[in-house]
């Protein structure tokens, strides 16, 4: 009974673990491991691209695009917004937001989302939806995210 | 009669206890510009360009989501959609997200200014290469306590 208790939180422990460090560690940075601080445009077009692709939407062209340089430290930022079609042919802005790491020396992927998407917190009233469906929405949200980095990470890693 | 454990556990405590309070002490904002000026002061301006991105990319996030809910409003119009009331994505609430982001534009405008006065004041700090000193600040000539 003891040993069983200690497989299974053995096995969440290790579920848990392995799942945070794909998507803190192994995922950010997939695919742009070789651009420099200065290659942010090819960083972010890579991440923007694989993004659409694996959010099953087509992407266009990108609205702009900004790059920050913090003088007094390494610290590096880029984001903005690409224009990308759905499946029913409907424009939907995308946000791709990309920081340079300064222990890692490279660019990551940190936070790319469909702005005012179907689930989008912005709607939300003070009463609807109630605390159990904006749950819900949360956890769907996350688990989402974590298939569409698994999906990405896949299709950069089989060409 | 005190094992070999227990000395070396208090030892471990007391060197924890000297450490925090050595970390303390070289961050207290009468020390820290003093025994390390160089650090201190980049530390000050890093944190207040890091914030000033920051502020920038927040009020960005924020426009941009508001194009967004145009966008889906006009979608709205071009297909004369009209969705059930309990769906979330409806006219009104679409209309009320927009609403809100123009509220949070104004606001965020305004942590962008905040954010410049703050770096300015670290560069400023730097440039006057200041430090807190030793004396009692006048509380009604904030500034003009502690020699330099």
């Amino acid at each position: 009974m003891k040993g069983l208790l200690i497989a299974v939180l053995a096995a969440l422990g290790l579920a848990i673990g392995s799942f945070a460090f794909f998507n803190g560690y192994i995922y950010p940075p997939a695919g742009l491991e070789h651009l420099s601080k200065d290659q942010y445009a090819q960083a972010w077009e890579i991440a923007a691209k694989g993004f659409c692709a694996s959010s099953d939407l087509a992407y266009v062209r990108p609205d702009f695009l900004k790059h920050r340089v913090v003088e007094a430290g390494d610290e590096a930022y880029s984001w903005g917004v690409a224009r990308c079609l759905n499946r029913e042919g409907h424009e939907r802005l995308v946000w791709i937001y990309m920081e340079w790491s300064t222990k890692r020396h490279l660019w990551t992927r940190n936070y790319s989302l469909v702005l005012a998407d179907d689930d989008d917190e912005v709607y939300y009233t003070s009463t609807f939806p109630g605390q159990y469906r904006r749950a819900a929405t949360a956890l769907s949200k996350i688990m989402k995210e974590n298939a569409r980095h698994v999906r990405e990470y896949v299709s950069l890693k089989t060409p | 009669m005190r094992s070999n454990l227990t000395r070396a556990v208090k030892a471990g405590l007391f060197f924890c206890l000297a450490l925090t309070f050595y970390k303390g002490f070289m961050k207290l904002p009468e020390v820290y510009p003093v025994l390390e000026p160089e650090r201190f002061y980049r530390g000050q301006v890093n944190d207040g360009e890091n914030s000033l991105i920051m502020k920038e990319r927040h009020f960005d996030f924020n426009y941009q989501t508001g194009k967004a809910l145009e966008l889906r409003l006009l979608e709205m119009d071009a297909l004369d959609q009209t969705p059930a009331p309990d769906s979330l994505v409806t006219r009104d609430r679409v209309e009320r997200a927009i609403k809100k982001t123009w509220a949070k534009d104004e606001r965020n405008a305004d942590s962008l200014v905040l954010a410049e006065e703050k770096l300015a004041r670290a560069r400023r700090m730097q440039a006057e290469n200041w430090s807190l000193g030793w004396g009692v600040c006048d509380p009604l000539a904030p500034g003009t306590g502690g020699a330099k």
